[in-house]
């Protein structure tokens, strides 16, 4: 999952990031103004924006104002100082999703980061079963059957990415999109390095094959073979 | 010394005392002239009944047919004035040269004019014994019957006397009625000045009653300058001057407030946000836990500090026109009461809550469950930060027909009476307080008063007796109809 994080205030934005990264479920991109982070809402994807409200250039409404106007239906988490009711009320009649005041407990950012996008994917549920994979999205452990391990960061991020997308076919492109923040150069390939090592993990032992391959069109997570 | 002391008095009184003074004068002014006055009429009067009586004596006077003896004739009562007065009128009778022709008794003396050869009429006062007498000198002249030619008239003087005493009985009754009347109507006077005083201040009385009700908490208010008389119009618009500045100047200070807690936040936020973060991965040893735990520790004591200026500032702007019913907040109260209870007993002390009467059903009481509970954590804090050890804290809640109020009363060393005055203050904090470590802001209290009056209630404080303190929040009740 990746997030985008605005918050002009440049210590506390790497203090966000640095707490959402201790959770190998999420790569943070960060913006420190208003034009900035409009542009990065804008042109990048992200599972959720963490948005705070007074910004230099442009203000945290504004950006969420257009980026509702653009369609886009990005989870919003707003911060802010302000902590007035009018504030909270305009910011969730403007689209947004959740709010936390400042200052906030980082374990309660982190909650909500997560139980926002449980709710965007439609799971109320934090523990994912897909035939008999359970993958705990709140303590990030994962089990096949009886046998429960834990994934390096960047093999249980794409898999959590691909549980909550169960049954669907994710591009390769996609996989990128969500799971590397800006500055990471893209290359393809890491992909299915990654593919092959989580098989290696949670399939190759087992009878049923959960994760797979569509050539040309990318790769899924299911207990069912995807239609073709 | 007198005077300074004076200037000192209520203006009523003053008003009224220099009314009276000004009226004993107008008062004393008239009584001697109408004194004077009446003297000169009563003695007007007086002669003319004298010179009658005086012409009418000489009429009675009759000559010998040789013009040589003279003979009065005198009726039993002559006079009605005769009859009338204990003291006999005076009379006599003589002769141009001074030959007595006839005389009372009791005139002893004559006046001197009376004898001298070219004496004129006149009137004159003398004494016989104790009474005074006044009397007329007349010249009278009569024709003998047959004188025929001869001018042998007869020139005598009459002298008649009448007692003056009623006149100075008269006299003295006006007097004693100008006293009389002059005493009973300064009297009413007094009550009369006294209320015209009284309803002339009724403007500035109204004014500083106005000015009175105005409190830190309603600046916005100004006084109507347009019922006020014209000299108190320049103080009501100073005054509404002076307000304003106030008025300002609370703003900008609530302004400042609110805006430094704003400011602290976000560093406040960075702060804990770093901390937070740090300690999410594991630390390198448990020494820097703890120091991450106690920084922790800190910075949400900041924290709560920001959200109590902020609640200080944010009360003081807003009126709160929320209900509840009385039973929620009841539940409230104890529920919080509750919260506290294991704190106290760990120190050796307990709390004991009575309700003395049961709030009638469908009655409200105006406040939220958010303020109920915070003012009486802050009083329970506050009971319990200044208790010590062992404190005994009685909470109790009584109820008139308007208003509810809850008591937090503890028997720790109470208040300095001069420290008193300043419980209210934001960041006041007492000495003792001070010296102790884990002490809150001085913002506790402070915050109990700001919403209790965003929410037209507000806390007292009275010393409790042997000691200890007693702090009683109180609560607009509505009962419903």
């Amino acid at each position: 999952m990746r997030i985008l994080v605005v918050e002009d205030e440049v210590r506390l934005a790497r203090n966000i990031r640095k707490g959402i990264q201790t959770m190998p479920s999420f790569t943070v991109d960060l913006s420190y103004d208003g034009v900035d982070g409009e542009h990065l809402a804008l042109s990048e994807t992200y599972d959720l924006i963490v948005l705070d409200l007074m910004l230099p250039e442009v203000d945290g409404l504004t950006i969420l104002q257009h980026l509702r106007e653009a369609g886009n239906t990005t989870p919003v988490l707003i911060l802010t100082a302000k902590n007035a009711k009018e504030d909270i009320i305009r910011g969730l009649d403007y689209g947004s999703d959740d709010y936390l005041g400042k200052p906030f407990d980082m374990g309660e950012l982190l909650a909500r980061i997560k139980a926002l996008i449980r709710r965007s994917h439609g799971r109320p549920d934090p523990v994912i079963r897909i035939g008999d994979l359970t993958i705990d999205t709140g303590s990030h452990q994962v089990c096949r059957g009886d046998t429960c391990l834990v994934l390096p960061a960047m093999e249980y991020r794409l898999l959590e990415y691909l549980a909550f997308n169960e049954g669907k076919v994710i591009s390769k492109t996609e996989l990128l999109e969500h799971l590397y923040d800006y500055n990471w150069e893209k290359f393809s390939n890491v992909i299915e390095v990654y593919i092959s090592s989580l098989r290696a993990k949670i399939d190759r032992h087992f009878g049923q094959k959960l994760i797979h391959t569509l050539r040309g069109q990318g790769y899924s997570l299911s207990d069912r073979e995807p239609s073709r | 010394m007198m005077r300074g002391r004076f200037k000192k008095w209520p203006l009523s009184v003053q008003m009224t005392i220099l009314a009276l003074s000004s009226e004993l004068v107008l008062l004393a002014l008239f009584s001697i002239t109408y004194f004077v006055f009446s003297k000169d009429l009563f003695y007007q009067t007086f002669d003319a009944a004298l010179y009658s009586n005086a012409e009418a004596l000489s009429s009675l006077i009759r000559a010998d047919d040789d013009g040589m003896d003279v003979h009065v004739g005198l009726p039993d009562k002559l006079f009605s004035r005769l009859a009338l007065t204990k003291e006999p009128d005076l009379y006599a009778i003589m002769t141009e040269d001074g030959r007595i022709l006839l005389k009372s008794e009791r005139l002893m003396a004559l006046p001197p004019m009376a004898l001298r050869r070219d004496a004129r009429s006149g009137f004159w006062n003398f004494d016989v014994g104790n009474t005074g007498y006044r009397g007329v000198v007349i010249s009278s002249s009569i024709d003998p019957p047959d004188a025929g030619d001869l001018d042998n008239t007869i020139h005598l003087r009459v002298v008649y006397a009448m007692t003056t005493h009623e006149l100075h009985e008269q006299m003295e009754r006006i007097g004693d009625f100008l006293a009389l009347h002059g005493g009973v109507f300064f009297l009413l006077s007094i009550g009369l000045a006294a209320i015209v005083a009284w309803k002339g201040l009724s403007p500035l009385r109204k004014l500083a009653k106005e000015t009175r009700s105005i409190s830190s908490d309603t600046l916005h208010v100004r006084l109507g300058r347009d019922g006020l008389p014209a000299e108190l119009k320049p103080v009501a618009d100073s005054i509404n001057t002076l307000l304003g500045g106030l008025e300002k100047a609370f703003a900008r200070e609530r302004q400042f407030t609110s805006d430094a807690a704003h400011e602290l936040r976000t560093p406040v936020a960075t702060l804990k946000s770093g901390i937070q973060a740090a300690l999410l991965e594991p630390p390198d040893s448990d020494s820097d836990r703890q120091v991450f735990h106690e920084l922790l520790e800190d910075v949400e004591r900041l924290e709560e500090l920001c959200n109590a200026l902020l609640l200080v500032a944010s009360g003081q702007e807003t009126r709160r026109d929320l209900y509840m019913p009385a039973g929620d907040w009841l539940m409230d109260i104890s529920e919080t009461i509750d919260i506290f209870r294991p704190k106290v007993e760990r120190k050796g002390g307990e709390i004991s809550l009575s309700i003395v009467k049961r709030p009638l059903d469908g009655a409200e009481v105006r406040s939220d469950p958010m303020v109920t509970r915070r003012i009486v954590s802050n009083l329970m804090e506050n009971a319990i930060q200044y208790g010590g050890n062992g404190v005994r804290i009685l909470v109790n809640v009584t109820w008139d027909f308007s208003s509810v109020f809850l008591c937090v009363q503890d028997n720790g060393p109470g208040v300095k009476p001069e420290d008193a005055p300043k419980l209210f203050e934001r960041f006041f904090r007492t000495d003792s307080a001070r010296s102790r470590t884990g002490g809150g802001a001085g913002l506790g209290l402070a915050i109990c008063k700001s919403l209790a009056v965003s929410f037209s209630g507000n806390v007292a404080y009275e010393a409790a007796s042997p000691t200890g303190s007693r702090f009683t929040w109180q609560v607009v009740l509505q009962s419903s109809v």
